[in-house]
């Protein structure tokens, strides 16, 4: 396909479509995603070649990666309702005063620490879901509490959720870890603290941001440098989940100190420790079972031998785009984050049960209350990857991309590395998926241009991290838990062009880096 | 003078779970009607995932919910 102006922006148009509707218009995320979807095959069929088949083989592509989105969905929404009914969310909520009367910690514990630990056991916007009702509980209205919860974890998405997007990233350009680890940790390492101060503003204002710099730059310092060595020394699948870990253990040490400590709310009611330990424990038994399925090599093998994935054959369009014949990611059943979430659901039903924190009809309710919102977010992420695969396999994809890259020039192109980044996993909701889009791209464009090629690649998938919270599929998800089903649009107004700060620093620091690297590195 | 009505159904929890579940299942048929080269069965189903798609475009939210 032709690369000029006209076809840049017909391929730019599902994307503006979604934008539009979702920023401007303020409509719903299914719907913004569904005429996204309806432009996408119009624009392939009209002005890219796009053959029913190639539409046709692109939804079935599409199906397959929402299946893997989608189990997981729905297990945390059933999970969440039932944590919910039982009290859980409320006694948090409830607790968090008792560690700090500062409300700007309270926040960063929730939506800054939390969050991002949570993005070690499974992405796709769940740990926005789980901890955005936490911070309307505190008082936050639902709108902020989604904004402060996505930026919260921007920068742990990359090495969270066992590495997936990183280990993407290896596969697709065929560079090893250690090549890429150091560059990509350190660039998501400066992301960390401004993720913080945002949310610190936003939770408590500048006087709130004062107040916990100190605190914001210690304990980002801590996770940096522990998501660093993790990284460069072959631990990349756990380094964001023990970067948060110890973030948050360094926080409550710190918390410990007279000069950060702050009388507990003198309102601090919170349930005795027992109640609370039962109340929390499907979170507890999410961790165990969901890092014991990752870490635990036989386990892990026992559980992932039934598998299943589709074989699509080449496509091709009639102006000559092809995709190569494929087999699609293997879906395991049994090892699935989804299978976990609802083994933790069984068994913390059973749990409280036994206690005594379900009532009668609960069952009907979390029932209702799931199809509810699990509905709205699952036809918004249907047609959102629907429109990813539509693009991609009608070569729109590749055209924007070309585009962006070869309108720069070779100095400034470092600075727009992360942008295109951010372009694949707003797309696809998925950091992971940016990587398979664009990294390769990424590492050609950087040859051509003689830059530092592991740079270009760390800045690549450093954007699709901090990209992919705001991407309509993963807003959805996050807003379905608050009450904000059909209402992303709120979300995503604030969301954006406070995303896009993090982004724009490692865009600096990428051309800096580059600069002072000189040609090649 | 009588306001004028709107005859279109809404999307309703239970149109949103017949959506749900006619785009969710429908790829799969569509899947296996062009493994076994039912090209017209094909169209048939790629068209009914595009008016699914139409759907959720143009009917309106229910306000109950």
């Amino acid at each position: 396909m032709l690369l000029n102006l006209s076809t840049w922006l017909l391929s730019l148009l599902p994307l503006l479509v979604v934008m539009v509707l979702m920023l401007v218009l303020r409509a719903s995320g299914k719907r913004a995603s569904a005429a996204g979807w309806v432009t996408a095959v119009l624009v392939s069929l009209l002005a890219f070649g796009g053959t029913w088949k190639v539409l046709a083989y692109a939804q079935v592509k599409a199906l397959w990666m929402s299946l893997d989105v989608l189990y997981i969905v729905w297990g945390a929404l059933l999970l969440y309702n039932l944590v919910h009914e039982a009290g859980a969310i409320q006694a948090i909520s409830a607790w968090l005063p008792s560690v700090s009367g500062d409300k700007a910690v309270q926040v960063l514990l929730v939506s800054w620490l939390m969050v991002s630990f949570l993005q070690g056991m499974g992405g796709f916007g769940v740990p926005m879901a789980v901890c955005a009702p936490i911070l309307v509980g505190m008082g936050y209205s639902p709108v902020l509490a989604v904004v402060m919860t996505a930026i919260g974890h921007a920068w742990a998405v990359n090495f969270g959720s066992m590495a997936t997007a990183f280990q993407a990233l290896m596969a697709v350009t065929g560079l090893s870890g250690a090549v890429l680890a150091p560059k990509a940790a350190i660039l998501l390492g400066l992301a960390i603290l401004p993720s913080g101060m945002i949310v610190a503003v936003l939770g408590s204002g500048w006087k709130g941001l004062r107040h916990t710099f100190p605190l914001l730059c210690l304990v980002s310092l801590v996770m940096g440098a522990v998501q660093y060595f993790l990284a460069v020394n072959g631990l990349w699948n756990l380094a964001a989940t023990t970067a948060s870990l110890a973030g948050l253990l360094v926080m409550l040490l710190l918390l410990r100190i007279p000069h950060f400590r702050q009388a507990p709310a003198a309102s601090a009611q919170s349930a005795s420790n027992a109640d609370l330990l039962v109340l929390v424990s499907p979170y507890l038994i999410l961790m165990l079972v969901g890092f014991a399925v990752v870490l635990i090599p036989s386990l892990n093998a026992f559980l992932s031998r039934t598998a299943f994935s589709l074989t699509l054959p080449e496509l091709s369009t009639r102006l000559g785009w092809v995709t190569a014949a494929e087999q699609t990611r293997p879906l395991h059943p049994f090892s699935h984050p989804g299978s976990i979430l609802l083994f933790t659901v069984l068994v913390s039903w059973l749990i409280y049960t036994r206690k005594g924190y379900i009532s009668e009809g609960a069952g009907q309710r979390i029932a209702r209350n799931v199809v509810k919102s699990a509905g709205d977010a699952s036809l918004g992420v249907i047609a959102m990857v629907g429109v990813a695969a539509v693009m991609t396999t009608s070569g729109m994809t590749n055209l924007l991309a070309r585009g962006l890259s070869q309108s720069i020039s070779k100095t400034l192109y470092p600075a727009m590395a992360p942008f295109i980044g951010v372009l694949g996993a707003f797309l696809t909701g998925s950091n992971n998926n940016s990587n398979v889009l664009f990294g390769v791209l990424q590492m050609e464009t950087a040859r051509l241009m003689d830059l530092n090629v592991p740079l270009i690649l760390a800045a690549q998938t450093a954007g699709g991290s901090l990209g992919s919270v705001m991407s309509p599929a993963k807003v959805i998800v996050g807003c379905s838990t608050v009450g904000l089903s059909q209402k992303e649009g709120l979300v995503m107004r604030r969301l954006v062009p406070l995303d896009l700060i993090p982004v724009v620093i490692v865009a600096a620091a990428t051309l800096i880096w580059s600069l002072l690297s000189g040609a090649g590195g | 003078m009588k306001p004028k009505q709107n005859h279109l159904p809404t999307l309703s929890l239970r149109v949103n779970l017949l959506l749900f579940v006619l785009e969710l299942s429908l790829p799969f048929w569509l899947y296996a009607a062009l493994n076994l080269e039912k090209l017209i069965l094909a169209q048939l189903l790629f068209g009914l995932i595009a008016a699914g798609m139409l759907a959720i475009l143009i009917l309106p939210e229910n306000p109950k919910r």
